[in-house]
């Protein structure tokens, strides 16, 4: 990673502006050593997608940076206005979905503030829908509107897309592209899916052994064609670096 | 026929059949049309649409009552110890017509719902106090569980030895009873609240008083009626002891009369009471149920 000064004045701050900041960041489970150290330093307004195999401690890092998980070791900074969303929506199941995103939000403008975000994600026509009669992509949605409606600085998303099936899937990813490009927030996104990291992210983390074995700018231009032929060398690349080796994304 | 086939995989892929040939699939006999208008056309599985409370339901109830008619009108039962329906209900229009009922009724229907006003509200405070706060638990848990273990009406003597034969100890009876199973409710379910959810609520940074209120609370409504439903039962169960001892009206006064006279339509019809109180009270919560739990259809 290339060392930037935060002290340096002369450098031009937007370039600079580290949105998070990580600083020997461990955390252990009894004897195991799940994250061992980590520093890491994020833009802001960056997208970083952070891929590992199961067990190597991203959705950890995840609910550290959530300030969810208080038992690490190390330091990191993180802007206050932070909203998470997880693989399952987590919506209140007794709330209709414009109370649920307007959850712990005061003021006269909550309300209107709920209804534009979830017109954002589509769903501006379900405000006094039951969460329970939601499609999985639509509960989604809502858990999306309601980490957006929080105007995060830095959103925080936990395989968001990993319970959908494949058609909503893409239809999410291109969703939250458009939103993040409307509203830039600074976004970590935890995935399996090395496709969906390829396409959404401006830089690439490989999370193994509790190190980043990986970190790779992505500077392709978007929308991104999966077929694209970067793309694929870029999923070829972090598969290899994830010990993952695909007849298809060889080059030959 | 092509035309129904179309018709079911159109918004099956919505957006991405515009642009492709009709679907055929296989060869449209009329036995795979059936099956397909058999599955489009008829009731989608797990219709969770409920029946209102007295269409169905009274079904039961009213074959019983069918059964007993039939066995007496068959000459099955002894009409001086089991008399049939008609003559319980002539002894209740009776009742009724004297004023007595009404009288009766209205007493054990006012101990029933102070007594349960109390004993609800106590269980439910003490469950939010001991679910919520270490103190509370220390404080209320053991205790109801003690109170669980010991039969009620064993301490009913009692009662009445420390608080006299008035309404008071009736009251009493019926709160400890009717406490017990919405507190067991109500605690449980808020100990077994979802962390996934409460997770998530400390994500959104809720202050602790929006936490309780919006998401922990309303979370017990489905075993807080499980609870009020079994409360109901026990209170029907704790009025009856509880108008053993002195009571110049009530429902228990009605039988033991009908006892001391020996007039068994008139115990008959009390029975018939208290299976009707039963079932209202049933329906009672059903209803509350339908329309607190919309959120779970």
């Amino acid at each position: 990673m290339e060392a930037v000064s935060i002290d340096n004045h002369v450098v031009d701050r937007r370039a600079i502006d580290p949105a998070v900041v990580l600083d020997g960041v461990s955390r252990s489970f009894g004897d195991r050593v799940i994250l061992d150290g980590l520093d890491l330093m994020i833009d802001e307004g960056e997208f970083v997608v952070i891929l590992g195999h199961s067990g190597t401690g991203k959705s950890t890092l995840l609910r550290i940076l959530a300030g969810l998980d208080q038992e690490f070791s190390g330091r990191f900074l993180a802007p206050s206005q932070r909203s998470i969303a997880f693989q399952e929506p987590r919506l209140v199941p007794w709330r209709r979905v414009l109370p649920n995103v307007t959850l712990g939000l005061n003021g006269d403008t909550a309300q209107a503030l709920g209804r534009e975000a979830l017109d954002e994600v589509g769903l501006g026509t379900h405000l006094r829908a039951w969460p329970n009669t939601l499609s999985g992509g639509e509960a989604q949605r809502v858990a999306l509107a309601r980490a957006m409606v929080r105007m995060p600085d830095l959103l925080l998303l936990d395989e968001p897309f990993g319970a959908l099936d494949a058609l909503t899937r893409v239809q999410m990813q291109e969703l939250l592209m458009e939103l993040c490009a409307k509203h830039r927030p600074t976004v970590v996104l935890v995935t399996h899916d090395v496709e969906e990291a390829v396409l959404l992210a401006d830089r690439l983390l490989v999370l193994d052994g509790g190190r980043f074995i990986l970190d790779q700018r992505v500077t392709l231009p978007r929308p991104r064609l999966r077929t694209a032929p970067d793309v694929q060398r870029i999923r070829a690349d972090v598969l290899r670096a994830l010990g993952v080796f695909d007849e298809r994304s060889e080059p030959s | 026929m092509t035309e129904a086939l179309q018709g079911t995989a159109g918004p099956l892929l919505p957006g991405a059949v515009e642009d492709a040939p009709p679907v055929t699939i296989g060869r449209t006999t009329d036995a795979t049309l059936a099956r397909v208008s058999r599955w489009t056309a008829g009731r989608p599985v797990g219709d969770r649409r409920r029946r209102r409370f007295g269409s169905g339901r009274m079904l039961g109830p009213l074959l019983l009552v069918f059964v007993w008619w039939l066995l007496s009108a068959l000459g099955v039962l002894d009409p001086d110890l089991f008399p049939g329906p008609a003559e319980v209900v002539r002894e209740g229009a009776h009742l009724i017509g004297t004023g007595q009922f009404h009288a009766a009724l209205l007493a054990s229907f006012r101990r029933v719902a102070v007594g349960m006003s109390i004993g609800v509200s106590t269980g439910v405070s003490l469950a939010v106090l001991a679910g919520l706060f270490s103190l509370g638990r220390n404080l209320f848990d053991s205790n109801m569980q003690i109170i669980k273990a010991v039969p009620t009406f064993s301490i009913a003597p009692l009662l009445i030895i420390w608080m006299g034969i008035g309404e008071g100890p009736k009251f009493l009876l019926i709160a400890i009873s009717t406490s017990v199973p919405v507190y067991v409710g109500v605690y449980g379910a808020i100990r077994n609240m979802d962390p996934r959810l409460l997770d998530m609520a400390r994500t959104l940074e809720l202050r602790r008083s929006t936490l309780i209120r919006q998401i922990v609370l309303p979370g017990t409504t489905p075993e807080f009626l499980v609870g009020l439903r079994l409360s109901f039962a026990s209170a029907w169960l704790a009025l009856i002891f509880a108008e053993q001892v002195n009571a110049r009206e009530g429902l228990a006064k009605l039988m033991n009369d009908g006892r001391n006279s020996f007039q068994i339509d008139l115990m008959l019809f009390v029975v018939v009471v208290y299976a009707i109180l039963g079932l209202a009270s049933y329906g009672f919560v059903r209803m509350l149920e339908r329309r607190l739990l919309v959120w779970k259809q």
